[in-house]
């Protein structure tokens, strides 16, 4: 039997708090830096769906842009956003969607014209699809094609379909075909979600 | 000195290579090899922590109880790994998101832990760095040759700028994971092939001849 020493204990204490400090330092230093790239790639998302992305994209510009454009409403205690054109108009609705798509949370925004019946764009804030087959998700050449899409606001449920389905608005992604469900699934319900409650109030407002 | 650092390097990057001589380090060479920007960063996140990491455990070893070691060993580790993810968080947001788990998993990457605990805990501090830095290129060596052939044939650009023209037809094979072990299979049977073991030894002969 060895002799029990405290020494081992003190080792790992000691040296635990020395990384931790060195660890919290570093945090600090650059914690204001990752939020604001967090924010960042956020409001540009939001400026993106509305098709006004600016042409440098620098922090003040986007900033300024996002608090001129865009104004948070709560709705029936669910948060949505308006959108403005520069004539201070009412230019578009901006509705939070959030699902599980095929290996994870996916989070995306969707910009629909006033009339509920255009959708202006359609952006995704966070998913864990497969890089270059569902992630292709967030590769221009899928989102663009939901710019100006026409949907039926009385549609039970299937807002958006794939061509070649009858009546179908856009292509979904070749060999991510679960991806591509789960992005109309989450579409879809996200949809029938806003149409059958949140627009009521709206147009009580 | 230089002699020493010389062959260092020739183990780590050749002759012992942690990852087609040692087999080591494949979860992420398998995983973020699909683009040649990723794998850079890969590879450099991982040199700086084989290196540091070494170099730290080595100053320790003195002092280090013997029983303890490992737990010490992954708590470095960890440690500059975190350090890796804040600093591409904050100064690189896009590679941030495009390697997304695989930085927090250098932790588990055994290169590092293999070079602590074979190499760091018996050398100098300055050795155990430059052996650290030799095996971390020796695995970035690896993850961009995979890289290369991946984005070339699977998205027909390197470094994101197209190569190959319009009228390439990209092998979605090879952007999936069974591309990732087709190549590393190739690049390991050349290996064997055409690079001399640490021993000295002619490699060794495939097949039952």
């Amino acid at each position: 039997m060895k002799k029990f020493t405290m020494k081992p204990i003190l080792f790992m204490v000691v040296i635990t708090i020395v990384y931790t400090a060195v660890l919290a330092g570093i945090n600090a230093v650059t914690e204001e830096r990752i939020a604001l790239n967090e924010q960042l790639s956020e409001q540009l998302s939001f400026l993106y769906v509305l098709n006004m992305t600016p042409e440098t994209i620098e922090a003040p510009t986007v900033n300024r842009l996002y608090q001129e454009r865009v104004e948070e409403i709560q709705v029936d205690g669910d948060r949505l956003y308006e959108a403005y054109d520069e004539d201070g108009n009412l230019y578009a609705y901006i509705v939070p969607m959030v699902g599980g798509a095929l290996w994870g949370e996916l989070r995306g925004i969707v910009a629909l014209a006033p009339d509920f019946e255009t959708v202006l764009g359609i952006d995704f804030l966070s998913h864990s699809e497969t890089p270059g087959l569902g992630g292709r998700i967030d590769e221009p050449e899928f989102k663009e094609q939901f710019r100006g899409i026409e949907i039926d606001p009385e549609a039970d449920g299937d807002f958006l379909t794939y061509n070649p389905n009858p009546g179908g608005q856009v292509d979904a992604i070749s060999g991510a075909t679960g991806t591509s469900n789960a992005v109309r699934n989450i579409f879809n319900n996200t949809m029938q979600e806003f149409m059958s409650e949140t627009r009521e109030e709206l147009n009580n407002d | 000195m230089i002699n020493t650092i010389k062959n260092i390097f020739s183990l780590g990057v050749f002759k012992d290579n942690p990852v087609f001589r040692q087999i080591l380090g494949i979860c992420s060479a398998l995983a973020v090899t699909n683009l040649l920007m990723n794998s850079v960063f890969m590879g450099l996140g991982l040199i700086f922590v084989t290196a540091l990491s070494s170099l730290t455990v080595s100053i320790l070893r003195k002092y280090t109880p013997k029983h303890i070691r490992m737990m010490v060993q992954t708590l470095i580790i960890s440690a500059y790994v975190i350090i890796v993810d804040i600093v591409l968080k904050a100064y690189f947001p896009a590679m941030s998101e495009a390697l997304g788990p695989y930085v927090g998993l250098i932790i588990t990457n055994c290169i590092i832990m293999g070079r602590c605990e074979v190499f760091a805990q018996n050398n100098p501090p300055f050795t155990s760095f430059i052996d650290g830095v030799a095996s971390g290129s020796g695995y970035a060596l690896v993850l961009l040759v995979i890289a290369f052939f991946r984005e070339l044939l699977g998205f027909g650009s390197l470094f994101g700028i197209n190569v190959l023209g319009e009228n390439w037809v990209n092998w979605v094979f090879m952007i999936m994971p069974p591309g990732a072990f087709f190549m590393l299979g190739v690049i390991i049977w050349l290996a064997n092939t055409y690079i001399p073991t640490k021993d000295g030894k002619a490699p060794a002969a495939g097949g039952g001849n």
